[in-house]
């Protein structure tokens, strides 16, 4: 029992230690929700976290396993969050919300972002200035160096590939945003029309999605497991990828084929290529809640996010390897991959809706 | 003032945590319009049904035939592990070992060159209901055993085997025949608490269970997350609560099914004596528990030091000590927060189960009560919701442990129930007799003689704490990161080596709470033979 005692004893010593202490930090912290799984994005932001306590901010990265988490608490309880890390139904959910500053205005560094970037439509939602761009994101497919050839693969020729090779494809299982991405590389390849798909779903939707659906009856039996199950995330189609469980991982980093092997997370000889002609590309941002406490702060911490010096650290292969969203003078910045654009954000629900309704 | 304790505790630990998360019902009610949409629940009901009843009946099965072995201190040894090491890490140091890229097909085909790649037919997939439910029991049997060892206490079963042994039953029968039928009624709420956690349980079912579609509790999860206006999630949880009620309905009629059943049986069940077999089959499933844990812990550590490790190498390809070095500045920090968090909570949680239960004594009154196991028979994810929205966000402090209390007080009663309800007044009297006050009777007889159970709760409330992440992660705002929180947010990235780091981490708090506490035991064993 004594010991016990000695247990309680300290823990509320320490209790009252930690809470004595919290006054005492001069700095300003901004508190930084963001996806937490990825080991070299959480090392930049510890690199960033060193750079901002020079300038008197502290920034606290909050790891959430998923950012919906953290907007599903914006939109209808409480948080206090000071800068988030989103993009697509997030953005959408919380502008629609209207629960982000306008905060374009106060971003110098904004004038530096590279005009060639579709950067003012998040998935066909105007940004109209409550988000701020902070990356690139392009959907490829890895491959091992044995298995799908050249730079781009078609639908069609995937199908050959699957109906050669039985149970080493799959894909995420939609809604996980990358599954979804995979059916709209997919629609893009077969369709007549792919610029239609930038234009609201309208009634001629059935019609537009019919050859998607038809050539994943063809698809699935091939798949792993028949497609009776997906993989649930990327990180996982990833490991199964890694260990040959199957020839092909899906990702949104355009560098990612590089900086993975560099961590000794694929195998050497990992190759990308598109799936279809061209890459969808999409932009991630950071936004700062209008319930925010230290709203100074974290325009600061903006700012300093799109400095050069910040935008080329996180293109560096040997760390996070995103692509910048300025332009950096003398970069040898690595390709980015042919771009198709975004789906208008309304085909999001609808392919996530029809696809389970047809193979859940 | 005892019985003003427990009024107090009950409300506090229960009521107003109720109260307080009725703001989320509410909100749930705005969904009330929505129709059933019969196809998207129909397969995840049906498969939870059968994982739920397949799962119980084998954990109540299983437990009740090794029960009888966990006096041997190698054996609760095991099951501390096996109940100390998180869910989350469990599960996690499961899929390196089982699945078809782990450890054992990288060894067949190491011995025997016969899986180039990993089989796409072995009988573990990453995503099954069956690897979910080899999980799952393996996590529940030590839950059951820990319950059991701490009931039988009070039963003179050893008396029982003996009398049954001199008239010539062999000792499977009259355990069997005899003990089981007293203990059982004893286990009703800790089999009702493992329906509830089977049923509702997220984290595990996400890693390793089916997803065409999941289990019912996965697909609720994600329906909540949904953003579409048809959002199901308010008709999954209901789903959630009348599968509860049936279950429950279903294990009442099973345990009030065995008595008959076990008059039947003393008439026809023949005499032969079969207690050596018996015996080396309860501990033949103890080592293999004991070799698993140990086994889930080396493939964490050796994961946590692995560079590139890909199929169908048997050992990492190179070794990454720098990871340990790099993470551990940031590492100290959250296992500090989560001990300090974990200390406070478990003591507060086994303080308020000792008021509740001190006044269950001296009434007299030693059913196990439901009152104080509400709160694992509902969502956590409405609860804490609802709390949140009556809080704030970023409430540091009291809020967050008031919260770790009210998880793990439904764990120190059922952990202190058996022995304390059913510890003898006369120890008091006689102490009194001896010139002691009351009070002083109680603290230095009543409490030291149910030292041991006051530990195993307080160690069990402690990694109950500790394996928090909801509460944690909503109600402190993200202010006061645990190892739990941090762990959970670096798997969702599925780097197992990161993850595998910092899993050991989160199994290692709980596991030397368990064995400071618990490494007594030989100690203890004389007191209780004293008695």
């Amino acid at each position: 029992m004594r010991a016990l005692g000695a247990c309680v004893l300290l823990a509320f010593t320490l209790l009252f230690a930690v809470i004595a202490c919290q006054p005492l930090s001069p700095r300003q912290p901004v508190l930084f929700y963001a996806w937490g799984g990825n080991p070299a994005v959480n090392d930049y932001l510890r690199w960033a976290a060193d750079e901002l306590y020079q300038q008197d901010i502290e920034l606290r990265h909050v790891k959430v396993a998923d950012i919906a988490d953290v907007v599903k608490q914006l939109t209808k309880g409480q948080s206090n969050a000071d800068l988030i890390w989103i993009n697509g139904e997030n953005f959408q959910a919380l502008k629609a919300a209207g629960k982000l500053h306008q905060i374009s205005g106060d971003i110098s560094q904004l004038a530096n972002v590279n005009d060639k970037l579709n950067w003012q439509t998040d998935f066909g939602e105007a940004v109209e200035g409550l988000e701020v761009p902070w990356g690139l994101a392009q959907f490829h497919l890895l491959s091992c160096s044995q298995c799908l050839q050249g730079n781009s693969v078609s639908a069609v020729q995937l199908l050959a590939y699957a109906a050669e090779h039985p149970g080493k494809i799959s894909y995420p299982k939609p809604p996980e945003f990358h599954g979804t991405t995979f059916l709209k590389a997919l629609l893009l390849s077969l369709s007549d029309t792919p610029e239609l798909f930038h234009q609201p779903v309208s009634a001629s939707a059935e019609q537009l999605t019919a050859p998607l659906w038809h050539y994943l009856e063809l698809l699935h039996p091939h798949l792993w497991q028949q497609g009776t199950n997906f993989p649930g995330s990327a990180a996982e189609q990833l490991n199964w990828f890694a260990n040959g469980v199957l020839d092909i991982a899906v990702s949104f980093n355009p560098n990612e084929a590089a900086t993975l092997v560099k961590q000794g997370r694929i195998p050497a000889g990992t190759a990308r290529l598109t799936l279809g002609a061209a890459a969808i590309t999409n932009h991630h941002y950071l936004a700062i809640p209008t319930s925010a406490a230290n709203k100074q702060a974290a325009l600061r911490v903006i700012e300093f996010m799109l400095s050069e010096k910040a935008q080329r650290r996180k293109a560096q292969l040997d760390g996070w390897g995103d692509p910048p969203v300025i332009t950096i003078p003398d970069a040898n910045a690595p390709s980015l991959l042919p771009v198709a654009d975004e789906f208008d954000a309304s085909w999001q629900p609808y392919l996530e809706h029809a696809w389970s309704e047809r193979f859940q | 003032m005892v019985r003003a304790l427990s009024v107090a505790v009950l409300l506090i630990l229960v009521v107003m945590p109720l109260l307080a998360a009725l703001p989320a019902l509410f909100f749930a009610g705005q969904g009330a319009g929505i129709r059933a949409n019969w196809s998207l629940w129909l397969v995840p009901v049906s498969q939870t049904v059968l994982l739920t009843i397949s799962v119980t009946l084998l954990v109540l099965l299983s437990g009740l035939a090794i029960a009888r072995h966990i006096g041997d201190s190698r054996g609760f040894a095991v099951i501390s592990v096996l109940l100390s090491t998180p869910h989350v890490a469990f599960a996690v140091g499961i899929m390196l070992l089982l699945s078809p890229s782990g450890y054992l097909t990288r060894l067949v085909h190491t011995l025997l060159h016969t899986l180039p790649t990993p089989p796409a037919g072995w009988p573990l997939p990453e995503k099954s209901v069956l690897t979910l439910a080899i999980v799952l029991l393996l996590k529940e049997i030590p839950f059951l055993l820990l319950i059991a060892s701490t009931q039988l206490r009070q039963l003179p079963y050893q008396q029982w085997l003996l009398q049954a042994q001199s008239l010539g039953w062999s000792a499977r029968r009259a355990w069997w025949l005899l003990v089981v039928p007293a203990l059982l009624p004893r286990l009703k709420l800790a089999l009702a608490a493992i329906v509830i956690y089977t049923l509702s349980v997220v984290d595990i079912p996400l890693l390793l269970g089916p997803n065409m579609p999941g289990v019912l509790a996965t697909v609720v999860y994600q329906q909540h997350y949904k953003w579409s206006a048809d959002n199901q999630a308010v008709i999954g949880v209901w789903w959630l609560l009348l599968l509860s009620a049936v279950l429950f309905l279903l294990l009442q009629g099973l345990l009030s099914g065995y008595p008959p059943l076990v008059r039947l049986a003393r008439n026809h069940w023949q005499k032969t004596s079969r207690w050596r077999w018996h015996l080396s089959a309860g501990m033949g499933f103890l080592q293999v528990g004991a070799g698993l844990s140990l086994l889930v812990l080396a493939a964490l550590l050796m994961e946590s030091f692995a560079g590139a490790r890909f199929y169908p190498a048997l050992w990492p390809q190179q070794w990454q000590a720098s990871r340990w070095l790099t993470e551990w500045p940031y590492i100290w920090p959250l296992l500090l927060t989560s001990g300090w968090l974990a200390l406070i909570s478990a003591a507060l949680a086994t303080a308020a189960a000792i008021a509740v239960l001190e006044h269950q004594r001296r009434t007299k009154n030693r059913s196990m009560h439901w009152l104080p196991l509400l709160m694992l028979f509902i969502p956590q994810l409405v609860l804490v919701l609802g709390w949140q929205k009556l809080a704030g966000a970023g409430s540091s402090g009291p809020m967050l442990i008031w919260s770790h209390v009210v998880f793990c007080f439904p764990y120190t009663y059922l952990v202190l129930h058996g022995a304390w309800v059913n510890v003898s007044d006369r120890w008091l009297y006689q102490a009194q007799s001896l010139g002691y006050s009351y009070r002083q009777a109680w603290w230095q007889v009543l409490l030291p003689m149910l030292k041991h159970a006051v530990f195993s709760a307080f160690a069990v409330a402690f990694s109950v704490s500790i394996a928090q992440y909801l509460p944690t992660l909503w109600l402190a705002g993200g202010t006061l990161p645990t190892i739990t929180t941090e762990a959970v947010s670096i798997a969702s990235g599925g780097d197992w080596r990161l993850a595998s780091l910092y899993a050991l981490m989160q199994a290692l708090l709980p596991l030397v709470m368990f064995t400071l506490l618990l490494g007594r035991k030989t100690k203890q064993q004389a007191i209780d033979v004293a008695h």
